[in-house]
């Protein structure tokens, strides 16, 4: 059942038309587990993102973000718009895990993205796709066509894939949609009282990515992560 | 708060923190107003040689003791001080800059702009202002053999209140220290700004950054600038090529800029001001920058405008207003532009977007239309012509630099400053009005670069009102007529002079240029041969009228409108012959020098994609 009134909107033009952009979207989870101190410090998460935005103005000009929340459905809580728009939306929670659903639509909302910057000239980085979430998934009659699409899009480098596991998270599934021959499956962990922190640490995350040109190498150097994070492979 | 201390044991102490970035944070310091100190992170040395390394650089800046502010206002955060913690050097001394915003806060136009907020009167000579500043800038640097290197839009701070830029991060720079000659090389750099030949560098410790690549650099800022923010490498792909599988980097290397060549699978989008609305000269200074390929890029680095060129090229279009060489939109009055555009290029940008929901694009081939040659006699229907204008319009500068100059000689025959000397005293010449000064901020006193020409409230500053005639004015026919133009009160007759066409239509504006002719673009291509670097400075219809030049000579007519009128507008042209019974019968009568150069012209036409 819903608790939240469906609650789409629509995306908005993009802006700074001739500045090279990076489309990212947050997976985001809202099952029943997260009821309590963790929903409440994902929403606070989810401003504190937008503050942290706010302080790098180059990023702010290039990033675009769209939040897709997830429990038994799936739920476009704000669609593409330029970072500078961002809005934090308020979450509540319920239901189940519809990760793999979640994946499908998250790649969706990249792959329609990247069509408007195609169709207007915009030049744009590899797009990222953050997961949060404190549990494993309960749809998993979609897990292998969601995963493979996930590992395909990775090893073609259309996508970074970011998990970040919360609380008692299941790392090693959460690993298992990197494609295997990846060598470090990094999944993030954030204690759900950290998460402020956390976002802090993901729009850091974006400037290095508007300041700093991927294609030269492989690999995306990523600002060092604060120290209640701790990186597990 | 931490103590530091200095090289001669002066005592800093460190009290708030202004920012931090990848390498360093900025302290504010107790006791002091208008300096800071930027303490290195430890891992900015990964080994000691890093840091020994470091030190001597500071060191050697210090000895260059180049003055880094200029009229009162500081251009660059140059080391004041070196900071010791037990006898290992961890920072410097800089002077503080008072701002937040950053070039890139200028590129970006719109309804939420910063640029909006700061300055609400903000148009495109603003940009131009400050395109015109960062040229200076640069020049100035250079002339202390400085290379800037690491040119990207995050180390160019914006001085809102004196409306000009500031670079920082000068401890980046590429330096060679001026008593023992070592050399510090720029280490890093940003990829979407670097010039061609540091792009195959892997590792930017090994690149060379040069004067040549600040140039680079310095073009892509002052194409956002003026550009309304486009990327001169970016576009529309059109071969179906995902755009994030094209590294930006291969744009480059590639010399793909569609804005000054026709580049094959890659458009203008529609969004984007059209190249054709800059002046003349400006899209010149572009060309020479951008409009090179993969094969041609190394040769084209000695080509490239410099930021001397820039400067003077920039500076006319700067100048407060009524200034001649710029519009202002009847419908709109934020829309500024320059004279030589019969409509209004931002009105016209408006309604392209507004138009289409999903932009259609206009590819170049649109821009340049019967691009191909007359000789393929395309019958299409005839699209504006951008050909006439250049000419008058350069005439009418021509015109209105001579009589500013004839003006200067008579009033000020004494003095024969070239305006390059001019140009770097901030405290003499170098006049622009800033943008700050524009919005009636009656204190611009300290900047003598702000002071806008036509302000009498500043009559003690000694501005170049019209100073473009330099040796370095691609203005043809004022090659030597190096000189200022007068100071800001004297400058009215020259206002007055040229009020009428200020205010006047266009066709007033190119009324005035009537006596100018167009010559040959390539002079002499019947009389010797033409050698193929002398196709490189032209631009594709310039090319396709040299070619086409040589059967003119002959009498050949012309099908093509545009390339029909523009013989026409020349004095030595008589047509005579029709196309095809010319083509047939007579062009066996050319000489050996015509049948190479036709041969050259076409095979580099060729090359270049132009067909
Ligand atoms: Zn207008």
């Amino acid at each position: 059942m819903k608790i939240m009134p469906q609650f789409i909107k629509d995306p908005l033009p993009v802006t700074n038309l001739g500045e090279r952009h990076v489309p990212a979207v947050l997976l985001v989870d809202r099952s029943g587990s997260m009821s309590g101190a963790p929903i409440a410090e994902l929403n606070q998460g989810l401003i504190e993102f937008g503050n942290a935005l706010q302080e790098d103005q180059l990023a702010l000009g290039r990033a675009e973000i769209c939040i897709i929340s997830f429990e038994s459905n799936v739920q476009t809580e704000t669609s593409f718009r330029p970072a500078s728009e961002y809005q934090a939306p308020t979450l509540s929670v319920g239901g189940l895990t519809a990760l793999n659903e979640a994946i499908e639509a998250g790649l969706d909302a990249i792959e329609a993205r990247k069509e408007e910057y195609r169709s207007l000239g915009v030049s744009y980085y590899r797009p990222w796709l953050f997961l949060l979430t404190d549990g494993a998934p309960t749809d998993t009659e979609k897990e292998s066509a969601a995963k493979s699409r996930l590992q395909e899009a990775i090893r073609d480098k259309k996508v970074v894939y970011m998990p970040m596991g919360i609380g008692s998270a299941d790392t090693a599934k959460l690993q298992s949609y990197y494609p295997p021959e990846t060598a470090a499956k990094t999944v993030l962990k954030a204690d759900a009282a950290h998460f402020r922190e956390a976002f802090v640490w993901l729009s850091s995350s974006l400037s290095v990515i508007s300041n700093s040109d991927p294609t030269m190498t492989d690999t995306v150097k990523l600002p060092p992560t604060p120290s209640i994070i701790t990186v597990g492979i | 708060m931490a103590t530091y201390y200095g090289r001669f044991g002066t005592r800093y102490t460190t009290a708030g923190q202004l920012g931090s970035g990848g390498e360093g944070t900025v302290y504010t310091l107790s006791g002091y107003n208008s300096i800071v100190a930027k303490i290195y992170k430890d891992s900015r040395f990964p080994d000691g040689n890093s840091r020994a390394v470091m030190e001597r650089k500071l060191k050697a800046m210090l000895a260059m003791n180049v003055p880094y502010t200029v009229s009162g206002v500081p251009r660059f955060a140059w080391p004041q001080d070196i900071l010791y913690e037990n006898n290992v050097m961890k920072g410097f001394i800089m002077p503080e800059i008072h701002t937040k915003y950053k070039i890139y806060d200028m590129y970006r136009g719109g309804r939420n702009a910063v640029r909006e907020k700061l300055y609400p009167d903000y148009t495109w000579k603003y940009s131009v202002q400050f395109a015109y500043h960062l040229a200076w800038l640069v020049d100035y640097l250079h002339s202390y053999n400085i290379v800037i290197g690491d040119f990207n839009q995050s180390n160019i701070a914006v001085d809102v209140q004196s409306g000009t830029v500031v670079i920082i991060d000068c401890d980046s720079f590429d330096i060679r220290d001026p008593i023992t000659g070592e050399h510090f090389p720029c280490t890093v750099g940003l990829p979407e700004m670097l010039a061609p030949e540091l792009q195959a560098v892997g590792n930017l410790s090994q690149a060379a950054f040069t004067k040549s690549s600040d140039y680079f650099s310095l073009a892509i800022h002052i194409f956002r600038l003026l550009m309304d923010n486009a990327d001169p490498f970016g576009g529309v792909i059109t071969t179906g090529a995902s755009m994030s599988s094209i590294p930006a980097n291969q744009a480059i290397c590639n010399g793909e800029c569609a804005y000054v060549r026709n580049v094959p699978g890659k458009k203008i989008p529609s969004w984007s001001q059209k190249p054709e609305m800059l002046p003349p000269e400006i899209l010149g200074l572009f060309r020479r920058t951008f409009d090179y390929t993969a094969l041609t890029a190394k040769k084209n680095i000695s080509r490239r405008a410099t930021a001397y060129d820039w400067a003077m090229a920039l500076q006319p279009y700067g100048m407060a207003e009524p200034n001649p060489l710029l519009k202002r939109c009847p419908v709109n009055r934020k829309h500024v532009y320059p004279a030589h555009n019969r409509r209004c290029p931002w009105c016209e940008q408006e309604a392209e977007t507004k138009t289409q929901g999903k932009p259609a694009v206009k590819t170049a081939a649109d821009r340049t239309e019967n691009k191909t040659t007359d000789r393929s006699r395309q019958k299409k229907k005839k699209k504006k012509n951008p050909w006439p204008g250049r000419f008058f319009r350069a005439a009418v500068v021509s015109a209105l630099l001579a009589a500013a100059y004839r003006y200067y000689t008579v009033q000020e025959s004494g003095r024969a400053e070239k305006a390059k000397d001019l140009f770097w005293e901030g405290q003499q010449g170098a006049a622009i009005s800033a943008p700050a000064s524009d919005s009636s901020v009656p204190n611009q006193g300290n900047s003598a670069v702000s002071v806008p020409a036509s302000d009498s409230s500043a009559p003690n500053q000694e501005n170049s009102a019209v100073s473009a005639s330099a040796s370095g004015s691609p203005v043809p026919n004022q090659g030597n007529s190096a000189g200022p133009a007068p100071a800001s009160s004297e400058s009215l007759p020259l206002q007055e002079l040229l009020a009428g066409k200020a205010d006047g239509s266009d066709d007033e504006l190119y009324g005035t240029a009537e006596e100018e002719k167009t010559e040959y673009i390539l002079e002499g291509s019947d009389s010797r041969y033409i050698a193929e670097e002398e196709l490189y400075p032209l631009t594709q219809q310039e090319i396709q009228l040299a070619r086409n030049e040589i059967y003119a000579r002959h009498g050949r007519r012309f099908d093509t409108d545009w390339i029909r009128e523009h013989f026409e507008g020349t004095d030595w042209y008589t047509p005579q012959y029709d196309p095809d019974y010319f083509d047939q019968n007579l062009t066996a009568e050319f000489n050996e020098y015509e049948k190479a150069n036709i041969d050259v012209i076409t095979a580099y036409e060729e090359r270049m994609g132009y067909y």
